[in-house]
């Protein structure tokens, strides 16, 4: 059992549950994006761990070493740079969106709306 | 910004308001939802000023000082009627005399009613569900990561052949010393543009939402929109922009250009060089930006830089990729001009990431309801 010597994915995990449940239950758009973007965080955050070799250095090859042992596994690096271009990409349109619905109905409230149109067509 | 301050836990506004809200023959009356306002009856107690007209009922419920009402003030309008109503709260307070305040504008638009909304019988199952699914996922995560391999192992079954392959072949396959850099932009040279061309249909759709409402009413310019042409009114920090500005686009152009020797690239330049602009424009307005950068320029350089990334890696698989002798020597690695295509891809990449910032940062701060 890892549980507490993996200290860098634990903390990605509870950062995943916050940000999830940011999501689940804040009733403001904005805060649903900040809890979106703490999820986002947290992968990244278990990507970045998991590449991670204890006592390697970073993967920029000096002297023409190119023993694989010496470096830390440069793929996640790559992968992580993809996350972040594409967080940053739907994290601007959500919000932009947020705006239009603000702009709309003058409240960033989006469960209260919703529950208000569901109560008017039942009546 | 009102848009955090607003606090959508507690009140909402009615179905029937939003609807209202842009009508003008609206009943100046306000009714408060009876009963399940947990601030108590005090709240409540505003009734009385509510058939008043419309100014005197604003400084009724200042008066008084609830946050009900201030909350109230600040919904019902756009941002400079909200930024208003915070400012004079407290100068009401301090003087006790709210109505020597003159606030014409208020008059203008209509009040929005706003009631409590009790939570449903459905509403409140669906928050219990939402707490327990999430413990249960995140206990489910916390037994993986209990069996996970320790953290920093060589032998963890990440550290394959797929990343040996990498760093033992990746200096004679793309000649750079980074080997992010030469996986990103060689080896997954296809999914770094698609990540360009990610960037770049964000800030187009950014533009199309908010660039629709800026056409509707531009016309009327708030508080707001002053400070966002001529920059913060402070001579301090317009000096040490106007020192260090230069330097931080030098870092980021640095950051670029290195990105196959050092850490960095065209993404952490780019956002370097984004920044440097973003401050810029915080400081000394868009009325000074706007010489060498605007957001339509903007695209106009994504969409270059996207083009020849696209010619650039064209040829490259054309001609690498099929095995014929390609033109782009490979250099001695480690020298500046080395590892093929990488720094020019860079260099792209770059100017994408960087006008993206700057785009978004302008549209979202020029953005008006």
């Amino acid at each position: 059992m890892n549980l507490f010597n993996n200290y860098y994915e634990l903390a990605a995990v509870i950062l995943f549950a916050i940000g999830l449940l940011l999501l689940l239950l804040q009733r403001n758009l904005i805060k649903k994006i900040i809890g979106l973007n703490i999820m986002d965080t947290s992968v990244f955050l278990f990507l970045a761990a998991k590449g991670y070799i204890a006592g390697a250095m970073s993967p920029i090859i000096r002297d023409g070493q190119t023993d694989a042992s010496l470096y830390i596994n440069p793929l996640p690096s790559g992968l992580v740079l993809t996350g972040i271009v594409v967080a940053v990409s739907t994290t601007a349109f959500a919000l932009a969106l947020a705006l239009r619905w603000y702009q709309q109905y003058h409240t960033l409230d989006i469960d209260g709306v919703v529950l208000k149109n569901v109560l008017k067509g039942e009546k | 910004m009102s848009l955090l301050s607003e606090d959508g836990k507690k009140t909402v506004l009615s179905f029937g308001d939003w609807v209202n809200a842009n009508s003008p023959e609206i009943p100046p009356e306000i009714d408060y939802a009876k009963g399940g306002d947990p601030k108590g009856p005090g709240a409540h107690g505003h009734d009385d000023h509510g058939h008043e007209d419309h100014g005197h009922e604003d400084h009724g419920h200042d008066d008084h000082g609830h946050e009900e009402a201030h909350g109230h003030d600040g919904h019902g309008h756009d941002d400079a009627h909200g930024h208003d109503a915070h400012g004079e709260h407290g100068h009401e307070h301090a003087h006790f005399e709210p109505h020597e305040i003159v606030m014409p504008k208020r008059e203008k638009k209509p009040k929005v009613k706003r009631e409590k909304v009790q939570l449903t019988g459905v509403e409140h199952s669906y928050r219990v569900f939402a707490v327990i699914s999430g413990i249960l996922l995140a206990l489910v995560l916390l037994v993986t990561v209990a069996t996970l391999p320790r953290f920093g192992s060589a032998d963890a079954p990440a550290v394959n052949e797929v990343s040996r392959r990498y760093l033992e072949q990746g200096l004679t396959d793309t000649g750079a010393v980074n080997a992010v850099a030469g996986i990103i932009l060689d080896y997954r040279a296809f999914d770094t543009l698609g990540e360009s061309v990610v960037l770049f249909t964000a800030t187009v759709t950014v533009i199309f939402l908010l660039q629709q409402s800026k056409r509707k009413n531009g016309e009327e310019k708030t508080e707001d929109e002053v400070d966002v042409n001529t920059g913060v009114r402070s001579l301090p920090a317009k000096v040490i922009i106007g020192i260090t500005f230069p330097f931080i686009l030098l870092y980021g152009i640095y950051v670029v250009l290195n990105g196959h020797l050092s850490p960095g690239g065209g993404f952490s330049g780019g956002t370097i060089l984004g920044g440097g602009l973003i401050l810029c424009h915080m400081v000394n307005g868009e009325r000074f930006t706007e010489r060498f950068i605007t957001v339509k320029r903007c695209t106009q350089i994504m969409a270059a830089g996207l083009f020849v990334y696209i010619g650039l890696k064209t040829y490259s698989i054309l001609t690498g990729a099929n095995g014929a002798a390609s033109a782009i020597p490979l250099g001695t690695p480690g020298s500046i001009f080395s590892a093929g295509l990488i720094l020019p891809l860079n260099i792209c990449v770059g100017l994408v990431v960087a006008c993206t910032m700057y785009a978004l940062y302008n549209l979202f701060t020029s953005w008006r309801s």
